[in-house]
């Protein structure tokens, strides 16, 4: 008998039958099923339990702290996310959103190796329906290349566990530091450095998220990146490595958004910068880092979720996804610019938001563990977030003379109602900070609102404001795309193409050919003599008579059979079903 | 080179700047605080790392701009192709 009914096997279930079954009003029902698992999260309680036997292979969950944590919030932006998408019809957010969500809740809950790797792949898998929502040529593009290293993530993940289970019989998700230096720490660090969108393996993240719908960034910004912060946390606490790397992720990232025009690429390029704080933290490895690593993971998927709604917004309404053709569009819809510098000033770090009572959690630990590297450069980064968000995307969109005429469409009031939860929530956390360090995974003895730090933080804001009207023609956005890691990626393939095309293909053609000519030619006159006598005496008699009989059959099942793919899983999805009652029932 | 047209943004900026300078200054000098590295204890430190971030980043931005930005228009010949 099972312990316990997992919440995000609910999820997947009823995400599935949402997805096949699609119709409009199961938005309504998907809304109220991640209502649900957000109820069953917050009545989780502590302790280890089977939900599932396989084959005599028992599957468990482990609840604690850190996974409670994670999964709150994971819960709470699918439900908020749902309630933005909610008049929206389209096949591939509600039921993929579930999906996505429940993997995310699955991933942070896991305590099999087997449970944690079935999530993780689900992950991929889900945000890949999410990424194609937008059903553009440039998302299936982006798909193609999302799934290609969501794939490398997921072999390095499956070899590393594989090599654990037999090598070392480790068969729990638990820290992996008395395996340092061995081979499959490595392939686990690895692939969850590749979900964690670390460069120069995040290419990936500004690649696919801004492509797809403008509800599907939303529930992307979220899950894949956060429970890789998870699993570093859980699994690799005070590895030096990425302390160092998360530190420079931080500042990368913000480098790279303040050259974008595209606002949601932007964001996307945030989130490589916020998870290089949470990286950091992790590499720091003591309870104050990790504790601060997890806040502002919760953090920054609340912010991210509200700035990624706020910028669908301004797409919804206007129709434009570029900075150098916005502009005044506060006067125009003033709300959506007060949720947007909510979520820009929590990303900033400015006192009374979310990220000014996580962010410094990390920094803080840094300076006390002596590491002023890292210490700078999450400064510096935090210096760039600032510049970015709040002055360059913000002042370019929401302030200024509009830079083309553009009509303003009424946004609907779910996306209101859920800006409105998500700036809330990034206030009250800013504002209430002891009641949010209660949640943390270790006990915080972290005091955020000192006069100093309060000082020191609106000192750095305020020279970076100076700085940025100061230099703002510089970077102003300009038509232009920015080429990333992606372009070694996309050379070396080219350069295999070229290298086929102009040197193997003609030194086949020349030397290749001739020598299997010589050497086989004899051989297929044989083969060939062989062929055409069991064709003339045998094939000739069924090839009149198969045909006839296939077309005519065809004929019949094209009836029942049309080649939409939907019809096709609705019809395994009931006689699934029906099996399993079958079973059930025997 | 420099934003002319934000004449009053940069003037209230600047006398924002001037104000956290004075009140880092106080607190510089009436508030004992525990420091972990020697430089951290440099008067206005948030302030100057946030002018020098700032300027740094600009010119890295500006620097990165020559070697990685590319028309709109070869968006499909990288991605899409």
């Amino acid at each position: 008998m099972n312990d316990i009914i997992h919440p995000s096997i609910i999820g997947i279930l009823i995400g599935l039958i949402v997805f096949i079954f699609y119709k409009k009003f199961l938005n309504y029902f998907a809304l109220f099923i991640s209502l649900i698992i957000f109820f069953i999260c917050l009545n989780l309680q502590d302790g280890v339990y089977n939900y599932m036997t396989i084959l005599n292979y028992e599957l468990y969950i482990k609840v604690d702290n850190l996974s409670l944590f994670f999964c709150y919030v994971f819960s709470l932006i699918g439900l908020i996310g749902l309630l933005y998408s909610l008049h929206h019809e389209n096949r591939f957010i509600p039921g993929p959103a579930l999906l996505y969500m429940s993997s995310a809740i699955g991933v942070t809950l896991a305590y099999d190796l087997i449970t944690f790797y079935a999530f993780w792949e689900m992950l991929a898998f889900s945000a890949i329906l999410l990424i194609i929502s937008s059903r553009t040529t440039v998302s299936y593009f982006s798909t193609v290349r999302y799934a290609v290293i969501h794939a490398v993530s997921g072999l390095c993940m499956l070899l590393g566990i594989l090599y654990l289970s037999i090598d070392y019989d480790f068969k729990t998700v638990s820290t992996l530091s008395d395996l340092r230096g061995t081979i499959p720490y490595y392939l686990i660090l690895l692939a969850v450095l590749i979900n964690a969108a670390m460069p120069p393996l995040h290419f990936w993240l500004p690649d696919s998220y801004p492509n797809a719908s403008i509800y599907g960034s939303v529930f992307l910004s979220a899950f894949t990146t956060k429970s890789a912060v998870y699993a570093l946390v859980r699994m690799f606490p005070g590895e030096p490595i990425i302390s160092v790397a998360g530190a420079f992720m931080a500042l990368y990232g913000v480098i790279y958004a303040t050259l974008e025009n595209n606002p949601r690429r932007l964001l996307s390029y945030h989130i490589v910068s916020q998870v290089g704080f949470m990286v950091c933290g992790a590499g720091l490895g003591s309870p104050e880092a990790l504790n601060g690593a997890s806040a502002h993971a919760f953090a920054h998927i609340i912010y991210k979720g509200l700035l990624f709604m706020s910028a669908g917004a301004v797409i919804y309404s206007t129709g434009l996804e570029k900075l150098h053709l916005l502009g005044g569009f506060a006067w125009k819809n003033p709300y959506v610019a007060l949720y947007f510098f909510i979520g820009a000033l929590s990303i900033s770090g400015l006192p009374l938001t979310s990220g000014f009572v996580s962010k410094n959690i990390t920094i803080h630990s840094a300076a006390d563990l002596h590491k002023p590297l890292e210490y700078l450069l999450m400064e510096i980064a935090s210096v760039g977030t600032f510049f970015s968000i709040v002055m360059k995307m913000g002042f370019n969109i929401f302030f200024g003379e509009p830079k083309s005429t553009y009509e303003v469409k009424p946004i609907p009031w779910n996306m209101h109602a859920a800006m409105f939860i998500a700036s809330s929530l990034c206030i009250l956390i800013g504002v209430l900070p002891s009641y949010y360090y209660q949640l943390l995974p270790f006990p915080e003895s972290f005091v955020p609102y000192t006069f100093t730090n309060v000082v020191n933080s609106l000192s750095l804001f305020s020279a970076t404001a100076l700085i940025y009207f100061l230099v703002a023609n510089i970077i102003a956005p300009k038509p232009k795309i920015n080429l990333d890691t992606e372009w070694f990626f996309i050379a070396f393939c080219k350069g295999l193409v070229y290298l086929f095309n102009k040197i193997l293909v003609p030194a086949e053609y020349k030397y290749v050919g001739e020598f299997y000519r010589i050497m086989i030619d004899k051989f297929i006159a044989r083969i060939q003599q062989l062929l055409v006598s069991i064709n003339y005496y045998y094939l000739e008699k069924i090839i009149t008579k198969v045909p006839r009989n296939i077309y005519d059959t065809s004929v019949k099942i094209a009836k029942y059979y049309d080649g939409n793919m939907i019809k096709y899983l609705q019809f395994l999805f009931i006689v699934l079903a029906i099996l399993l009652i079958f079973l059930i029932l025997i | 080179m420099l934003s002319k047209q934000f004449k009053r943004e940069i003037f209230i900026s600047f006398l924002l700047f001037v104000f956290m300078f004075l009140i880092t200054l106080y607190d510089y000098y009436k508030h004992e605080v525990h420091h972990s590295f020697h430089f951290v204890s440099i008067p206005f430190l948030s302030g100057l790392i946030g002018i020098i971030g700032a300027l740094l980043i600009t010119t890295i931005v500006k620097v990165l701009q020559k070697l990685v930005s590319r028309g709109e228009d070869s968006y499909e010949r990288y991605y899409t192709s």
